[in-house]
């Protein structure tokens, strides 16, 4: 098949760039064995750029999430959202290359296409890595001096800019009534910059989530919804979603994320199976009820989700993630975890489908507490991304 | 006054091809040669040739009677590219495409050849565009072992 027009094709590289960059990332990565000069713009930074500019964002593709079996290292558990036949795939192992393979890594959070993860030890040897998962590359971020952290956070979105920030909130010793601290690394200069100046009470607590170019923070505890502006580096509080947030109400925060750059808030309580998904408005003026949900036909399905505690029922279940499409048209779905499996539940149609049955028993572990968010009742969404760390 | 209105396009095996200049003009690279050449009515192309150039016609012209209207521009493409999957025909599109500066067309036959491209095998691809494997089987190893997470469910040739 050859002919002419092809060689002009593969020698002209602007055209072969045209052509490449209306490719998925898959293609691309096993289009990269094809000839050193595919290798070369495949892997320029430059054309990753580009390709994130024009693209409208990517959905996530799958999930990772943690082993059960509380044996945390390198590999993650993968679920795929899409399964190719039908049948239940069975869960991949995905292993991240960090420079030091003796450390045990665990994920802590997922930003359209790269993974921010760190190493468990204790707190003062805390390391933390800018990963990509799909390229497999991974970068050390270096490290800051103040120990006491109160929370990591990546902030990347690569349709604005090729390079990252990782937002660190920690307290300063030194000074007791302004006890805070942002400080911000940024992949561009390679360092970290004191952010403003001190402040008090932040009530940041927990998973951060990055969003509309600000890292956000959520307590129940406390009743604060805080975020924090990366360009204009300003700290800032959001409003609350119009529900009871007392602790008497028992409800628990089930999710909250960012999917195809809209801002997801699910509490509910673990004695109903009908909660509300509020949605952020990009001007913060309000949390607003995006879906309704109901589970009752997947409880029906799968009766081991109902517990007893103290002879009162109560339903079993975790929101791994919340996944949007690229198109508003494409479904939106949860990705749930209930005993031994996990279930794809279509928030607009009301259906379910099980993507994964565990095996064994080692799903029990991750439900032993209850309904409450804990850090291994969490999916990190996978998001395909020729990304440079 | 239809004279004034219509060139001649001629192909790099000498056919010649009237259209108006409205649809000729959405050719950046035609539109640049009508600027500079007034008095002319026939402008050779040399590098595309007939049986391309026919088609790059049938494009323009009816791009010309879609106006601004983007549904219309939409399922007009849909019309002009069904049956189009023979990668010689695509590449010959895109050459030109290129070459003639038409940006609605190069964005069309792109994705179209990137659609054709998906979930093919890089020797697929090596020999549609007739490339050189210049790695060495170590280099090529290294670069497969990178990605082995990628290279899972490529199509057989």
């Amino acid at each position: 098949m050859q002919t002419k027009s092809a060689e002009i094709v593969g020698s002209n590289e602007d055209l072969l760039t045209e052509i490449l960059l209306r490719l998925p990332v898959k293609s691309l990565i096993d289009f990269k064995l094809v000839s050193k000069q595919w290798h070369s713009i495949i892997t320029n930074p430059n054309f990753c750029h580009l390709r994130s500019c024009r693209k409208t964002k990517p959905p996530a593709i799958g999930l990772f999430i943690h082993s059960g079996d509380f044996s945390y290292n390198e590999s993650f558990d993968y679920v795929p959202f899409s399964v190719p036949r039908l049948r239940i795939s069975p869960i991949q192992k995905h292993r991240l290359t960090i420079e030091d393979f003796s450390l045990d890594i665990r994920v802590v959070q997922s930003c359209n296409g790269l993974l921010l993860c760190r190493n468990i030890k204790g707190p003062g040897e805390w390391k933390y890595y800018v990963c990509n998962p799909t390229t497999k590359h991974s970068f050390r971020i270096p490290q800051l001096d103040e120990n006491i952290k109160r929370g990591m956070c990546l902030a990347f979105d690569p349709a604005k800019s090729p390079h990252y920030h990782v937002v660190c909130v920690h307290e300063c010793p030194k000074n007791s009534d302004l006890s805070f601290r942002i400080q911000i690394y940024s992949s561009k200069t390679g360092s970290w910059k004191i952010c403003g100046n001190p402040f008090s009470s932040p009530q940041i607590y927990g998973r951060a989530v990055y969003w509309n170019g600000s890292v956000h923070w959520i307590s129940i505890l406390s009743a604060v919804f805080m975020y924090f502006n990366i360009d204009r580096q300003v700290l800032d509080k959001m409003p609350l979603p119009r529900i009871s947030l007392r602790p008497r109400t028992k409800r628990f925060i089930y999710y909250f994320g960012e999917s195809c750059d809209h801002l997801h808030f699910i509490i509910a309580c673990q004695y109903e199976i009908r909660f509300d998904v509020y949605e952020m408005k990009r001007d913060y003026s309000e949390w607003f009820v995006k879906y309704k949900v109901d589970l009752s036909r997947v409880v029906a399905a799968y009766p081991e989700m109902i517990r007893d505690y103290n002879n009162r029922k109560y339903y079993h279940f975790h929101v791994l993630s919340l996944v949007r499409g690229e198109e508003e048209e494409e479904e939106p779905f949860l990705v749930l975890h209930i005993p031994r499996k996990v279930v794809r539940y279509n928030l607009v149609s009301m259906t379910f489908r099980v993507l994964h049955d565990f095996v064994s028993d080692e799903s029990n572990y991750i439900m032993c507490y209850g309904g409450v968010l804990n850090s291994l009742s969490i999916g990190f969404q996978y998001i395909e991304s020729l990304s440079c760390v | 006054m239809a004279e004034e209105n219509t060139i001649t396009l001629k192909s790099s095996d000498g056919k010649e091809f009237l259209i108006s200049k409205k649809a000729a003009t959405l050719s950046e690279t035609i539109k640049a040669m009508v600027e500079e050449d007034n008095s002319s009515s026939v402008f050779p192309l040399t590098v595309v040739d007939s049986k391309t150039l026919a088609d790059v016609i049938t494009f323009l012209n009816k791009h010309v009677d879609c106006g601004d209207d983007d549904d219309k521009k939409k399922s007009c493409d849909e019309e002009f590219m069904a049956g189009k999957d023979d990668m010689k025909d695509l590449f010959d599109l895109v050459v030109a495409a290129n070459y003639l500066d038409v940006k609605d067309l190069l964005d069309l036959i792109c994705g179209k050849i990137a659609d054709m491209m998906q979930g093919k095998s890089p020797e697929w691809v090596r020999k549609t565009f007739n490339i050189q494997n210049d790695f060495s089987p170590e280099e090529e190893a290294k670069v497969r072992e990178e990605y082995a997470w990628a290279h899972e469910g490529v199509e057989e040739d």
